[in-house]
């Protein structure tokens, strides 16, 4: 029956425009491992028993965020239980595994940038866009993805290396907005970019023993924030309703803990926010301002 | 004009219903296991044809996964990896054919 399918495909595939499944793949999401193994199950011989298991409830997984989550997200917000369990069965990533992965998504990225293409185009073409098979590895595992934001912060990924105070933050946003997005929406229900703001609003908020105006590193990480909770990328990403729901929550945190980035944060942050925001926040930014000028 | 759109299905909440039994979803997930239940519903929308892929795809797919843990196929561990790959092969298979109607459909536009 399986080889009737894919003969069928093939005659499909040669009147079509060929396109290559793994690319296919790809541009759905789906881990190339699936074509992998739909290949051997088709062509040679029957995959192991533990392989297919395995498999089969990722593709139950794949096909609730491509399917049935859409069908309806309001009422069950949280990744349905039935899914929890089987995620031992997939390896957790380790730092290693991730950070190879995306240093050498910045690499391809980089030259992407440098050959010109065209940054509104990017999603429609190609590559280093499409996110790693390891990326969904993470979904719905907070130690894993905690570990994602640990690699993306502290291997200096989103924020450069050498890295001098007052330096523009212009590059290193054009170089992961659109991964930071994916990745955003990808893992929506398991809370990437709460993860993420948490950890910018932790860096910020804590006090260091340097002179915090030549903290070049939460300067990066303020430049971050603001992008996020300010930028047109941001507002019109699929993800505008999450950046909203942790408006409040960001705004909160750098009042409670007012330093010179904070309070600079939660200006921007208060700024942008609309009128209902505005109106429940004025108070506490107030607060926050004359609390930070007496200290 | 108003698109209309034909399912096997009469009811939204009806397909929200197998969605729940399928994943086992909120606070009121049933004590008991009703995948059975949502697979065999499925077939039968099937039979009525306009059955989007993705859901027949679960339902192949957990019908597979449910044949395993029951310890199906006579004991024959051959018949349970037949079952999976002919499950997963129309899965990622039909995966791609929507993905090609869609970009068609773009085209067409």
């Amino acid at each position: 029956m399986t080889s009737f399918v894919t003969g069928f495909c093939d005659i499909e595939q040669k009147t079509m425009k060929k396109v290559p499944m793994v690319e296919m793949a790809r541009s759905i999401d789906m881990p190339a491992s699936f074509v992998e193994l739909r290949h051997e199950a088709t062509h040679e011989e029957l995959p192991s028993l533990q392989r297919l298991a395995r498999n089969a409830k990722l593709g139950v997984e794949w096909l609730w965020h491509h399917y049935w989550f859409k069908l309806d997200p309001v009422p069950d917000l949280n990744t349905p239980r039935v899914l929890q369990p089987e995620r031992k069965a997939v390896p957790m990533p380790t730092y290693t595994e991730l950070r190879d992965v995306l240093r050498s998504f910045v690499t391809r990225r980089k030259a992407e940038i440098r050959s010109g293409v065209d940054l509104n185009e990017i999603s429609h073409t190609e590559s280093s866009i499409t996110l790693p098979e390891i990326v969904n590895r993470c979904m719905g595992r907070n130690e894993a993805l905690t570990l994602l934001t640990a690699i993306l912060l502290e291997e200096r990924m989103l924020i450069p290396a050498k890295r001098n105070p007052g330096d523009s933050m212009q590059g290193a946003i054009t170089l992961w907005n659109e991964l930071l997005t994916r990745i955003a929406i990808y893992q929506r229900n398991s809370g990437f970019l709460r993860i993420l703001v948490e950890r910018f609003m932790f860096i910020i908020t804590t006090t260091t023993a340097l002179d915090v105006t030549l903290d070049a590193f939460k300067e990066a990480v303020h430049a971050w924030v603001i992008e996020i909770f300010s930028s047109e990328w941001w507002r019109h990403s699929e993800v505008v309703e999450t950046v909203e729901g942790l408006r409040g929550y960001a705004f909160n945190e750098c009042i409670m803990a007012p330093n010179y980035w904070s309070i600079k944060v939660a200006k921007k942050i208060y700024k942008h926010g609309d009128n209902d925001f505005k109106v429940r926040w004025r108070p506490l930014l107030e607060l926050g301002e004359l609390q930070f000028s007496r200290s | 004009m108003p698109q209309y759109k034909i399912t096997p299905w009469k009811y939204t909440h009806e397909l929200l219903q197998v969605r729940r039994e399928i994943y086992r979803l909120g606070e009121a997930a049933p004590p008991v296991d009703l995948r059975r239940n949502a697979v065999d519903k499925i077939a039968a929308w099937k039979m009525r044809g306009h059955t989007p892929h993705a859901v027949e795809s679960t339902a192949l797919l957990v019908d597979a996964i449910l044949l395993h843990e029951g310890g199906g196929g006579g004991g024959s561990q051959l018949s349970v990896r037949a079952a999976y790959s002919a499950a997963f092969c129309r899965y990622v298979v039909e995966a791609m054919q929507d993905l090609h109607a869609e970009l068609d459909a773009d085209t067409h536009d």
